[in-house]
């Protein structure tokens, strides 16, 4: 008697029953991009295993799931494949995935490490409680300023 | 290219009327094939702004790329310009597959309200009807569209609530009417008012002109369901006055969040909406 569910054996199961299992075919959609994010996520995931997993998924559904990442995840996901990516806090969301696709599809490689120069920045209490100087600036940051704006003609 | 002109209106306010236009917009362009044209003619400038996003809408304002800027010197100073300086190409910083959307904007402003005004004053102190009004802006942008359909494959106006001369001229040049409405009690009435009233005189006009009410924003009320109910008959009964797309858009937060995500990717902003926008987007393509 089985005791225990061989999970790859259902999922070959359940492919090879497409038909049965249509009446949730979102569940279906959700469980495995589920499983797509969790590898994703893995604490020693490698550009090498990035790679393989393009080749699993293909390329698109794997652009698919990267564009579905938070900033956070995809700059997380950056520095765990790209360990020294140069200015990683710099560079935008955007760069970042078509950076992470490109290392993906091989077009790119990872970064050497640097040559050591001086003593490395360390971060100043990043993310530690917001001061007020900087609530002030998100405060401003997302305040319309366009609706103040006062069009050229109406200046003169 | 002969690209198709949509014009999302009602009368009611805060229904999903800009919503819809960004939402169908990014839809749309998801297809590297696709581009499109949103113009703003609403002076809350909603659309200008979730497109164009805070800094490059100031820029824009600041140096006079707006609709009510070319309004101005086509309309009270008989200027000859052209439209395109006033268009901000492929804007939109949202991103699908690595790719920018292509997806360009004819922005608004606050000052749209003021410029209407100074509009309508000066013509009618050259003793203009607000009639002749709306057919100066109707002959205005006629050849403009002409022209610009030749460039995008989708013109998608975003109108003000209430019926300003702006919308009933963007009415007057679409091929499509978009009504996206709340199957609730007041939203309703506002349809039918639009329905009866509105159309009607724009159809006299222009007989073939299609429209189809897009139910937005609806929950699972018992309420809801009834007048998305009473909707769908009313359109049957209605002898092709107009039509129900099959699409609902669900009451959901992830698209009130979605509009303040400037630039981010699509899959971020609508993962949890996507089948619905694709299906409304195929309904949108398959308009006649
Ligand atoms: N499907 C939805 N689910 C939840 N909230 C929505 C939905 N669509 C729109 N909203 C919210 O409802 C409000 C009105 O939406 P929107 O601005 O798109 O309507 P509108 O018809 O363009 O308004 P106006 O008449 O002022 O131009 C906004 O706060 C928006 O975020
Ligand atoms: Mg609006």
């Amino acid at each position: 008697m089985t005791t225990k569910i061989d999970g790859v054996q259902l999922f070959k199961n359940i492919a090879q029953h497409a038909e049965l299992f249509r009446p949730i075919e979102k569940d279906i959609i959700t469980s495995a991009s589920a499983l797509v994010g969790k590898f994703l996520k893995q604490k020693n995931l490698d550009v090498e295993a990035l790679r393989s997993l393009r080749a699993a998924i293909t390329a698109d559904v794997l652009l698919l799931t990267i564009d579905g990442l938070n900033e956070r995840d995809v700059r997380t996901l950056t520095k765990k494949v790209d360990k020294h990516y140069p200015d990683l806090t710099e560079a935008s969301a955007s760069t970042l995935r078509a950076h992470l696709s490109d290392l993906a599809s091989s077009a790119k490689d990872i970064h050497a490490k640097p040559e050591k120069a001086g003593s490395p920045k360390k971060s100043t209490n990043a993310g530690k409680g917001k001061s007020a100087k900087k609530l002030k600036d998100e405060a401003a940051a997302s305040w319309p300023t366009s609706m103040e704006a006062t069009p050229g003609r109406r200046r003169k | 290219m002969a690209g198709k002109v949509l014009s999302v209106v009602n009368m009611k306010g805060g229904v999903g009327k800009t919503s819809t236009v960004i939402a169908l917009a990014e839809t749309l362009a998801t297809d590297p094939a696709c581009s499109v044209l949103v113009i703003d003619v609403d002076t809350q400038a909603n659309a200008s702004y979730c497109i164009a996003g805070d800094s490059a809408l100031t820029e824009i304002i600041k140096s006079d790329k707006t609709i009510d800027d070319f309004f101005y010197w086509r309309l009270v100073e008989n200027d000859r310009r052209s439209i395109e300086p006033y268009i901000n190409e492929n804007i939109s910083l949202v991103t699908h597959l690595n790719r920018p959307l292509k997806i360009s904007l004819l922005a608004s402003s606050p000052y749209l309200r003021i410029t209407e005004r100074e509009i309508i004053y000066n013509l009618t102190t050259r003793n203009l009807s607000m009639e002749a009004i709306e057919g100066r802006t109707v002959n205005l942008l006629t050849p403009m569209m002409d022209q610009l359909r030749q460039s995008y494959d989708y013109i998608i106006f975003d109108c003000a609530p209430g019926i300003s001369a702006f919308t009933t001229a963007a009415m007057m040049i679409s091929d499509h009417i978009v009504v996206p409405t709340i199957p609730d009690f007041l939203s309703t009435l506002g349809v039918a008012a639009f329905t009866a009233s509105i159309l009607k005189e724009i159809r006299q006009k222009r007989p073939e002109l299609s429209a189809n009410v897009l139910i937005a924003r609806k929950n699972n009320t018992r309420h809801h369901a009834q007048y998305h109910n009473i909707i769908i008959d009313k359109a049957k009964l209605s002898s092709g006055t107009f039509g129900v797309f099959d699409t609902v858009i669900p009451e959901s937060t992830a698209m009130a969040q979605a509009m303040n995500l400037i630039d981010g990717t699509y899959t971020q902003k609508y993962s949890k909406l996507s089948d619905v926008l694709s299906n409304l987007a195929a309904e949108i393509r398959g308009l006649k």
